[in-house]
Order: C-alpha cells, then sequence, then structure tokens
C-alpha cells in the first residue's frame, strides 16, 4: 500500500503494533525521540524501516513523520513473512539474521 | 503466522547443505582478519571463536558458539571482513563458497532486498557487532 504525507504528518506513531515496515519512495521521513521533539534520525529515499520490529511483532518505540511531502510504501508483515520464508535458504538467513538483533 | 514453526528446522540445515568441507583450528588460530577479502563463509560446528574488532583488542565483542555463521553479516552488505576472528578453543568450521552463497542470494531479487534491508536494520542497530 503506497501513501502520501504532507509536513509532519505522523507516518508511524510510537506505542503502536509495527504491523508494516515502510520504504520511503519520495521524500524524507524523520524518527523522532521518544519525547517526539529531536530528530533521531532520518530515512531517506529508498530506505526502509522497521523490518526487524515487525517480524519481532515489537510496538514502535519512536514516532515517524514525514519532511515535507512523502510517498511512503507500507509492506505488512505478512507479505514480508511469506517472501522471506517462502524458501529454506532465505528462512535460513533471516533467522541467522534476527538472532543477531536480539 | 508464527516464526517459532521455522526455527529448528531451516535455520542449520541450508548452510550445512551448502557446505563441502571443513576446517579445523586450534585454539587461538586467526580465522580471517579485518580488511581480508571474503571468499568464504563459516559455520561454527564445535568450539568457540571470539570476535575481535582488531588486532590489539583486548575486549571481545562477541563470543561465537555452534551454529553461529561467521561472515554472514559483510557478505550480505557486500563489504570485505569487518572483524578479526580468532578460535578461542579448538574449533572446527564448515566452510561454505562465498560465490556460490551469493548466487543463492540474487537468484530472487525482491527477497535479496528484503533480506538487505534487514541486514542494513540489524548493522544499525548493533553496530561493529557481527561480521
Amino acid at each position: 500500500m503506497k501513501k502520501i504525507f504532507f509536513h509532519k504528518e505522523v507516518i508511524l506513531k510510537r506505542g503502536h503494533f509495527s504491523k508494516s515496515f515502510i520504504i520511503v519512495t519520495t521524500g524524507k521521513a524523520i524518527v523522532l525521540d521518544s519525547l517526539g521533539r529531536n530528530i533521531k534520525k532520518e530515512i531517506f529515499q529508498y530506505q526502509s524501516f522497521g523490518l526487524v520490529d515487525v517480524l519481532k511483532e515489537n510496538r514502535w518505540k519512536n514516532t515517524i513523520v514525514s519532511e515535507n511531502k512523502s510517498e511512503i510504501l507500507f509492506i505488512s508483515r505478512d507479505v514480508l513473512v511469506k517472501n522471506i520464508f517462502s524458501n529454506r535458504p532465505f528462512a535460513s538467513i533471516t533467522l541467522n539474521l534476527l538472532k543477531m538483533a536480539n | 503466522m508464527k516464526l517459532e514453526k521455522y526455527k529448528s528446522d531451516s535455520q542449520v540445515n541450508f548452510f550445512f547443505i551448502n557446505s563441502h568441507q571443513t576446517r579445523l583450528f586450534n585454539k587461538r588460530d586467526l580465522i580471517y582478519k579485518v580488511g581480508d577479502k571474503i571468499s568464504e563463509l563459516y559455520v561454527i560446528l564445535d568450539g568457540e571463536v571470539e570476535s575481535l574488532i582488531n588486532k590489539k583488542s583486548k575486549g571481545t565483542i562477541k563470543t561465537l558458539k555452534k551454529g553461529s555463521v561467521l561472515g554472514l553479516m559483510d557478505t550480505i552488505l557486500n563489504r570485505e571482513y569487518s572483524k578479526n576472528m580468532v578460535a578461542k578453543s579448538k574449533v572446527s568450521l564448515a566452510i561454505i563458497d562465498k560465490k556460490r552463497f551469493v548466487e543463492k542470494l540474487y537468484s530472487n531479487p525482491f527477497q535479496f532486498s528484503l533480506i538487505k534491508s534487514l541486514a542494513i536494520d540489524v548493522d544499525i542497530e548493533k553496530p561493529n557487532i557481527w561480521s
């Protein structure tokens, strides 16, 4: 699912369940700190965010907002899991990477 | 969809199936060093391996045990070996040819892009930890 966001519009909200990870297809997104005041990180075009959290079924630790206008692609956990675990080699690699994330 | 059901089989099988040889290292042997070009990945079959940033590093970043894959992160992120790997005890490693492994990775570009994104996220979350 693709969606357009305007300046400072919330893309992902802290505390909500991570059901999809995102890829910035145009523009830029900003990851805010836990107080929502300062910029913790920037997500540029073609970068993704939230894969590990989505696989672990975490809640988002930070709110993410759009800087100016941006277009965001949302990829659901179901699609992610279906693709990554569709064959053994990729399933094995993913599980090794998730082990590293712990 | 729970991940647990995939863990027991897939986690180990793929890497062993793709390995055709093993290699033994004695305690304190260097397995590979920072900056070396990657030609092989290794799976620990027995023993322990220490991951160090550099030769002078007194602190160990990680002690890796049976089942760990050495060089996985570096291969996916297409960089040279980023750590020194030293045998902490007598170690038996399964060898995986990097070229064959990469061919398998690239066989499905969309899946590979997901794996690579995951590797980038893990590397950002835990910088300087994994090789």
